[in-house]
């Protein structure tokens, strides 16, 4: 049997309660920090006292020293030995000083509290002076006697010495004792508030554990078992846990009357579907069997042109222009079970006067035996409108292709017929089926190169060309349909042809577009020249100029639109595809140039189509 | 500020020209856009192309514009986004507010 990893896996946080961590940290870091300012303190105290103590027992010494001295130098002066050694005795009983004495330079020490020593009787008249001495008073930490010196003046010679020994350990009142006392007071403290903390401990723990539960809260958690914190941390737990099982059961008597309110109104208030429906680009809308709209979206007001409170809980007759979809929604909910029909609305002609074409499907639904219908509305326009130009575009292509096909199987069945009779009447067949095979693999050509524009994939290979085979070639190409129609047609060419970076068959097909519609607008007896520049940057700039029939100004752009034509009665007999123009003008912007119109109805046009040089080519990338 | 308006079929497009830094061009923007909107019922597109430079008038009159177009469930289709545009609205957060395209042949692609 398969038993869970994860039921195996040892979790040392099962054994904790929600914030006991936290609390134990909080409180060791509490009484460190109470243990370290306590200490310090006490030894900041300790030593304070030390030093007041030491200095309290020098002033001590100082004091007595300069009594014994003072005494001392009256005994002296008087020549009075056995009082100032009964003086050095009385003073060392009486535990001032351990030891005291006077000493001269040339018979050592004449008086001492130790009366043990034989001293000379009598005081010298004159001594030896002895200037070096000088008043100090030096510790010894180690045998904590303090040893004083003090000199002497004896009837007005100096020379003689007082020397004291104190024992500083009597003096001094040992600080131990005040350290000891303060780490005692200290210890019962840390014992108290320790007691003081395991007591409280449970109820801090409730409120670390109310301060996670409120920052999860705060990060998103909504999951009431997420939030909830241990009973046995105390009565704020209970009341914290409490607050979150009221909250949860708010939470779904809200999502319960919700839902009661969606039920009762239909379903049309339903939990977030309105928004959602909002955001559909196609109108929604939902009726009742007596034309009362419950529901629309903000793309159906649009549509039906009103607004959204004019809608909802109206009737749908008020909606402007709406008798046939009325007549379809009646319908529809005469109809038993589900049934759907689906009309448009509008013509693709009316679009210049803010019109549009609607498709609009309508679906009876039934709602516990309530007929509704749910109407849903497409603009259609603009799919209307290039259906409508794919199908004149194949009529036209059909025209187009028909009418060269006609031509050659004319002249191949003449050709069959004379045989090898007549080689002139054969010659002349050969050509015009040649030339319009040419015309039927251009319009094939220019066929293929929409489709590639409406894929997307409408791309140029440059490779070197050589200009001066492409104008021959294109020249000789239109030299006969011009002679035909009785057009003057003009090579204006330059006495240099340089190479240009270029795709050759697409660059032709613009040209031979461009000369083809010259030739073809242009009536019987007009002119049409060519000409052609280039620039030190070999940028080539090819303009064909006609006198024809000339194009409105209002025209310019449009032309260059695919599948249109000018709006020119004019043209009306004169075959054409429509997508001249417009391969012409993409090709040349594929090469990085482009294709303008000059125009003026009855003088005639300028179209000119310019390729950029390879220095402008470079600063335009 | 130049605005010039052309058809592409049923697709009306808008080609605001020069910069909009001025309450007077954002309002004509504005303006010109919702009436466009309103005719067409939100078939139309804004050739930004040769709008050199926007500031906060002219951000607010294209999110204005967006946001109206959202009520019927569309956003503005912009294209020949350039670059410094692109970045104001990337800057300002409100990139997602537009639909983006290449160029005018694309977007009008993008209503079939």
């Amino acid at each position: 049997m398969n038993v869970p990893k994860a039921q195996n896996r040892f979790d040392i946080r099962q054994y904790f309660v929600r914030g006991e961590s936290l609390v134990a940290t909080t409180g060791m870091a509490f009484i460190a920090i109470l243990a370290f300012a306590v200490g310090g303190v006490v030894w900041i105290s300790a030593r304070t006292i030390d030093d007041s103590i030491v200095s309290q027992s020098e002033d001590q010494i100082r004091q007595i020293s300069e009594l014994i001295a003072s005494q001392a130098e009256l005994r002296l002066s008087d020549g009075d030995l056995p009082g100032l050694r009964r003086l050095f005795h009385d003073a060392a009983a009486s535990g001032m000083v351990e030891e005291c004495e006077v000493s001269v330079p040339d018979l050592g020490v004449i008086a001492s509290s130790n009366t043990t020593q034989s001293f000379v009787n009598k005081l010298p008249d004159s001594w030896q002076p002895a200037p070096n001495v000088v008043a100090s008073i030096t510790h010894n930490d180690q045998t904590q006697r303090t040893v004083v010196l003090e000199p002497l003046l004896v009837g007005g010679q100096s020379g003689m010495t007082l020397k004291l020994v104190v024992n500083k350990s009597v003096q001094v009142i040992g600080s131990d004792s005040i350290r000891a006392s303060s780490v005692g007071i200290v210890s019962v403290g840390l014992i108290l508030m320790l007691w003081v903390y395991r007591r409280f401990r449970n109820r801090l723990g409730a409120l670390a554990a109310i301060g996670e539960s409120l920052k999860a809260a705060s990060a998103g958690e909504r999951r009431t078992p997420c939030l909830v914190v241990g009973e046995n941390l105390g009565p704020e737990a209970s009341i914290w846990n409490q607050l979150l099982a009221e909250r949860e059961e708010l939470e779904q008597m809200s999502v319960e009357q919700e839902i009661v309110e969606a039920a009762a109104s239909g379903g049309s208030q339903s939990i977030g579907l309105p928004a959602a429906c909002n955001t559909l680009t196609q109108g929604v809308v939902l009726v009742e069997s007596d034309l009362q709209v419950i529901y629309a979206n903000g793309a159906a007001c649009v549509f039906l042109r009103v607004s959204s409170d004019e809608l909802i809980d109206s009737s749908f007759e008020q909606v402007p222009e709406s008798d046939l979809m009325i007549e379809t929604i009646k319908s529809v909910l005469e109809n038993d079970g589900s049934s759907r029909q689906i009309i448009e609305l509008g013509e693709v002609k009316n679009i210049e006067n803010q019109g549009a074409v609607l498709r609009v499907a309508i679906t009876r639904v039934d709602d516990e035996d309530v007929p509704r219908a749910l109407i849903f509305i497409e603009d259609v326009t603009q799919q209307r409108l290039a259906d409508d130009s794919q199908n004149a575009f194949i009529a036209q292509a059909t025209h187009e292709l028909r009418t060269p096909l006609t031509t050659i199987r004319l002249y191949a069945e003449e050709a069959i017929d004379s045989g090898s009779e007549d080689e002139e009447l054969r010659e002349k067949a050969l050509n015009v089926i040649n030339s319009e095979t040419r015309r039927l693999e251009r319009i094939v050509g220019d066929m293929l190169c929409v489709a590639e524009i409406e894929a997307g994939s409408l791309s140029i290979h440059r490779d070197t060309l050589r200009t001066e085979q492409l104008f021959s070639e294109l020249e000789e190409d239109y030299r006969a349909q011009a002679k035909d129609k009785s057009i003057e047609l003009v090579f204006d060419l330059p006495p240099k042809f340089p190479t240009i970076q270029a795709d050759r068959d697409r660059l032709a097909q613009a040209l031979h577009n461009l000369v083809g519609n010259a030739l073809k607008y242009t009536p019987s007896g007009g002119r049409v020249e060519v000409r052609i520049n280039f620039s030190e940057n070999h940028a080539l700039k090819f303009e064909v100029i006609d006198n024809g029939i000339g194009i409105d100004e209002s025209q310019h752009e449009r032309i260059f639109d695919r599948f249109c034509r000018a709006d020119d009665r004019r043209i009306a007999k004169v075959t054409g595809s429509g997508l001249g123009l417009a391969l012409a003008r993409q090709i040349a912007r594929l090469h990085g140039g482009d294709v303008m119109v000059e125009s003026d109805i009855d003088k005639g046009s300028v179209f000119t189509l310019t390729i950029p040089g390879i220095q402008e080519m470079t600063k335009a990338a | 500020m130049r605005i010039e308006t052309n058809r592409h079929g049923a697709v009306t497009v808008i080609q605001p020209s020069g910069p909009v830094i001025t309450e007077e061009d954002a309002t004509q923007l504005r303006t010109e856009s919702f009436e466009v909107l309103g005719n067409t019922l939100g078939r139309f597109i804004m050739d930004v192309t040769e709008m050199t430079f926007v500031d906060s008038f002219g951000l607010e009159a294209l999110v204005d514009i967006t946001d109206e177009l959202s009520a019927g469930g569309q956003s503005l289709k912009l294209c020949g986004i350039s670059d410094t545009l692109r970045e104001i609205m990337a800057i300002t957060d409100i990139t997602s507010k537009f639909q983006q395209f290449e160029d005018v042949q694309t977007a009008v692609r993008s209503f079939l």
